[in-house]
């Protein structure tokens, strides 16, 4: 039977957040299931899927064996890195971002962290400002793109209300429930791209968009998403 | 002149019919949009664009008409008409509510859409020449709509002071209309825009829709009937969800034909994740991007005029707050002590006491024999010697001064920044900040305040606001009376009076708020810059709402005396008196007296309080005794012009509703305000 890199990936997974629990090393045949990803694919716990799995992962040089006790070895640890990490920035996307029940946050993270390549992984991780923990807490690894800009701590894509007076920035997305109002925001212009300047935020937010001023609520400055100026972000 | 030739003929939707009835303000130029279509082979022309853009001064200019100009979104409520000359033709024109899209948002913009799709015309779009981008979406859904248009570039001066150049000839080639910079304010480059404005064409610029929508559009316009000349544009305002035009043509067409257009549209829904609308209008506003990088360039900007600054620190947490208390401190002292007290006592006591009254007396005593026929003109409810001062002594100089103020702070741009400064004080009405502008024209006219509540954006915003202008807005008139008459009291019965109403309109506000069914619709408002005022702007603007007030309130005067004449000579105003009586006495506590003053407020508000300011002056009332009957009359219904604004603009039902309610709140507030203040014995 064929093994799943997907899988392999979850065991790595596993053993890094046991790993981080103090669990490690693991016994083999008795796994810290609640720790594993449900979907797509459920892993049987302790079934016999998951022996394969880990006697094809010690035979990669994934895991070290100890008779019953696994561990990552030195090749496994970045992988697995990479697969947590993965996943936590999925959730972050997911649940700070576009506000998404934990529970689909969850399943949907389980299945993004094994499809995610390298480069959409940093982009992401940019995108919401090289976050230092997921929403539930645990540490999100570190990637290439966090170690060379590790001065900046502020995400790029903040809620516009989160924005110093007078900072400049662009807009991102618009996260609104209220259909017509994103429309009339839009024939205002202000719509993704365009530039957008913060004027005050008392007693009601008012915005510069190209040469339009507008006065708006202030739910609309938790609505309203930009992309910071990274030359303009305040140290 | 040139026309495009089969357009889009959508007889115009119930609410323009409501909005544009004759006897609004200005009301000779008012007209219904029914009436248009059918008078197929007048030339017309209409000005439109995005508010506050100076389409109004165009129009004045192309028309010699004065269309009320000011510097806040939402002045035309209406569509005003005149006529223009062009190489000796005479043209119809007609000036619109600014819009920012043809889809429609709010009523007035309803009123603009509908006149553009309705007739077959040519359009001046105005334009703000530093808002280029904002001009170019509209200009793209104009040629969509398939109207032949011009592109007047207005404001060049503002443009050019902050620094912006725009290649009109570029821009021209581009769009494929005529392009004219002008300053409307100079009159310049007006000359060259009216000989433009005949070779008028259709723009030849097209937006590139994402594919869902082309998909979409091209399976729709094969469904729509070949005949229409603007199915490409129809399809977008159904993609679009425009409730209004989607009525209209489920009215127009074949049930087969509204059913494949609903499947398409949900089709195409279906394969994005965002609303159709929001693509749409992104996809223009990405094409008119384009179109502005390649003909606008903006060099910065050293340094920023005092002026501007100025403009930001009206909004100014802490600045906008001394700005607000300073013009509202200008404001009573032109209005409540300039023109209320000393405007007034000279009117009232010097021309008409001591000049008009007694050669009207001379004049009546001497030409007419019958004594009920002199009671008519000079008795106690005589046309000469009470409706008269009071329409013109009383009401005029304090309305005059009203408008006066009003129009500067229009001219200057300081009304959308008071709405942001009220944002926070409309919420607890339930409204946003918006509402402050027809509250505040409330304060001047109720009559008035309440045809602009239009310029909000929802039902539920209007009927919010209509129901606390006939409930708790004193207008500018009674307002001078109830400030003389507290004048004269204790700083406490002004701190109550204002108490009392603040809580009244708060608690009805959000009462009315929770009941009514809908959201609180989101504050979203545009600033214009701060300008200097024109003296003259604010003075023609001045005039003519004047010149409304003698034409629309007047009359009502005149005609409410006769009334109260009749209902005195027939005795009924005794019965009335009689009936009435019990409840102002013991239920209020005031004199007998007093009755009438109520009697005539169903007339008009501040006949009602002038009837008080009499009895006061007369020494008939105690200071707790003009808190309650100032609070009560303030509370108390509408006037009667009022009440038929009500019922133009809300309908029968709604307005008796209102009024009905009004009057029962009125005498509940008084009564237990009489009944508190004697329990604490509060003396004033």
């Amino acid at each position: 039977m064929t093994i799943h890199r997907e899988q392999i990936e979850e065991l790595l997974e596993l053993c890094w957040t046991a790993a981080e629990d103090g669990l490690a090393p693991l016994d083999r045949h008795q796994l810290p299931t609640q720790l594993l990803c449900f979907l797509p694919h459920p892993i049987e716990p302790n079934g016999d899927v998951q022996q394969e799995t880990i006697d094809v992962m010690v035979q990669e040089g994934l895991l070290l064996s100890d008779g019953r006790r696994i561990r990552l070895s030195a090749t496994g640890t970045p992988q697995a890195k990479e697969v947590v990490r993965r996943h936590r920035l999925t959730e972050v996307l997911l649940h700070t971002l576009l506000d998404i029940s934990e529970e689909s946050m969850e399943s949907t993270a389980c299945q993004v962290e094994h499809i995610l390549n390298a480069e959409v992984t940093e982009a992401v991780c940019t995108f919401l400002g090289h976050p230092p923990i997921c929403p539930h807490g645990r540490a999100i690894p570190q990637g290439h793109c966090c170690e060379t800009s590790r001065a900046r701590l502020e995400p790029l894509i903040v809620p516009l209300a989160r924005l110093t007076i007078g900072e400049t920035a662009s807009v991102a997305f618009v996260h609104t429930t209220r259909h017509a109002y994103l429309q009339r925001l839009s024939t205002l212009g202000l719509a993704p791209g365009r530039p957008i300047r913060l004027r005050q935020t008392q007693p009601a937010l008012v915005v510069q968009v190209g040469e339009t001023e507008l006065a708006l609520d202030n739910e609309a400055g938790q609505e309203i998403f930009v992309r910071r100026n990274p030359h303009n972000t305040p140290a | 002149m040139h026309f495009v030739k089969p357009q889009l003929r959508l007889t115009p939707s119930k609410s323009s019919c409501t909005c544009c009835s004759e006897s609004i303000c200005c009301s000779e130029s008012r007209e219904r949009l029914t009436g248009l279509s059918g008078q197929r082979h007048t030339p017309s022309l209409i000005v439109t664009g995005n508010p506050n853009v100076g389409k109004s001064v165009i129009f004045q200019l192309l028309t010699g008409r004065y269309a009320t100009v000011s510097n806040y979104p939402g002045t035309t409520v209406a569509v005003t008409r005149g006529s223009a000359s062009l190489d000796g033709r005479v043209v119809r024109v007609y000036d619109t509510p600014g819009i920012n899209s043809l889809f429609a948002a709010s009523e007035d913009e309803l009123v603009a859409r509908d006149l553009l799709l309705g007739e077959r015309t040519t359009v001046v779009q105005v334009s703000d020449a530093k808002n280029l981008l904002r001009a170019l979406t509209l200009t793209l859904e104009l040629a969509e709509a398939g109207l032949p248009s011009v592109l007047d570039l207005n404001m060049m001066d503002e443009a050019r002071e902050r620094r912006i150049s725009i290649d009109t000839k570029k821009l021209s080639g581009l769009l494929g209309i005529s392009v004219v910079p002008t300053i409307a304010t100079q009159r310049w480059g007006i000359e060259r825009l009216r000989r433009v404005i005949l070779q008028a064409q259709q723009a030849r610029v097209g937006v590139c829709y994402p594919k869902v929508i082309e998909d979409a559009i091209a399976k729709m316009v094969e469904v729509l009937p070949k005949t229409l000349g603007v199915r490409k544009a129809l399809a977008l305002f159904w993609l679009a969800g425009d409730r209004n035009i989607i009525e209209q043509l489920k009215k127009q067409f074949d049930p087969s034909i509204i059913e494949a257009l609903t499947a398409i549209a949900a089709q195409a829904q279906e394969q994005t994740s965002g609303p159709l609308g929001l693509l749409i209008s992104q996809a223009r506003l990405r094409e008119a991007e384009r179109l502005v990088k390649q003909v606008m360039t903006t060099a910065p900007l050293e340094r920023q005029r005092w002026f501007y600054r100025l403009g930001d620190w009206a909004m100014h947490p802490v600045w906008g707050v001394p700005i607000l208390v300073g013009v509202l401190v200008m404001m009573y002292f032109l209005v409540g002590n300039l023109a209320a007290q000393r405007g007034v006592d000279f009117l009232e006591d010097v021309v008409f006491g001591r000049y008009l009254t007694p050669v009207f007396q001379w004049v009546v005593q001497g030409a007419i024999p019958w004594g009920w026929l002199k009671a008519l003109f000079i008795g106690e409810y005589g046309l000469l010697t009470m409706a008269l001062p009071y329409a013109f002594a009383i009401i005029l100089p304090i309305v005059g001064m009203f408008f006066l103020c009003f129009g500067l702070l229009e001219d200057v741009g300081y009304l959308p920044r008071l709405a942001v400064m009220a944002n926070r004080f409309c919420r607890l009405l339930g409204l946003n900040g918006k509402a402050v502008l027809p509250l505040v024209l409330g304060l001047g006219c109720d009559t008035m305040a309440t045809m602009t509540a239009r310029i909000l954006d929802s039902d539920r915003d209007r009927i919010i606001t209509t129901l606390l202008l006939a409930l708790g807005i004193p207008c500018s008139a009674q307002l001078g009376v109830i400030l003389a008459m507290l004048a004269g009291r204790p700083p406490l019965a002004l701190g109550i009076w204002l108490g009392v109403l603040l809580m009244v309109i708060i608690v009805v506000g959000q009462a009315a708020s929770r009941i009514l069914p809908g959201e609180e619709s989101p504050f979203l408002y545009e600033i214009p810059p701060l300008r200097t005022p024109k003296l003259s702007n604010v003075l023609i603007k001045t005039l003519g709402r004047i010149e409304w007030y003698v034409k629309e309130a007047v009359p009502l005067f005149f005609l409410g005396t006769l009334v109260l004449f009749l209902l005195d000579v027939t005795g009924a105003l005794a019965v009335f008196e009689r009936i009435g009586t019990p409840l102002i006495v013991s239920w209020l506590g005031l004199p007998a007296k007093a009755t009438s003053a109520f009697l005539v407020g169903f007339l008009r508000r501040d006949f009602g309080a002038a009837g008080l300011f009499a009895l006061q002056r007369n020494g008939m009332l105690s200071g707790v005794q003009t808190v309650v009957s100032l609070v009560t009359i303030t509370l108390f219904v509408p006037c009667i012009a009022q009440y038929f604004m009500m019922v133009k603009e809300r309908g029968w039902k709604l307005a008796n509703l209102m009024a009905g309610f009004v009057f029962g709140m009125a005498l509940l507030v008084g009564g237990l305000l009489l009944r508190v203040l004697t329990l604490l014995r509060v003396t004033l």
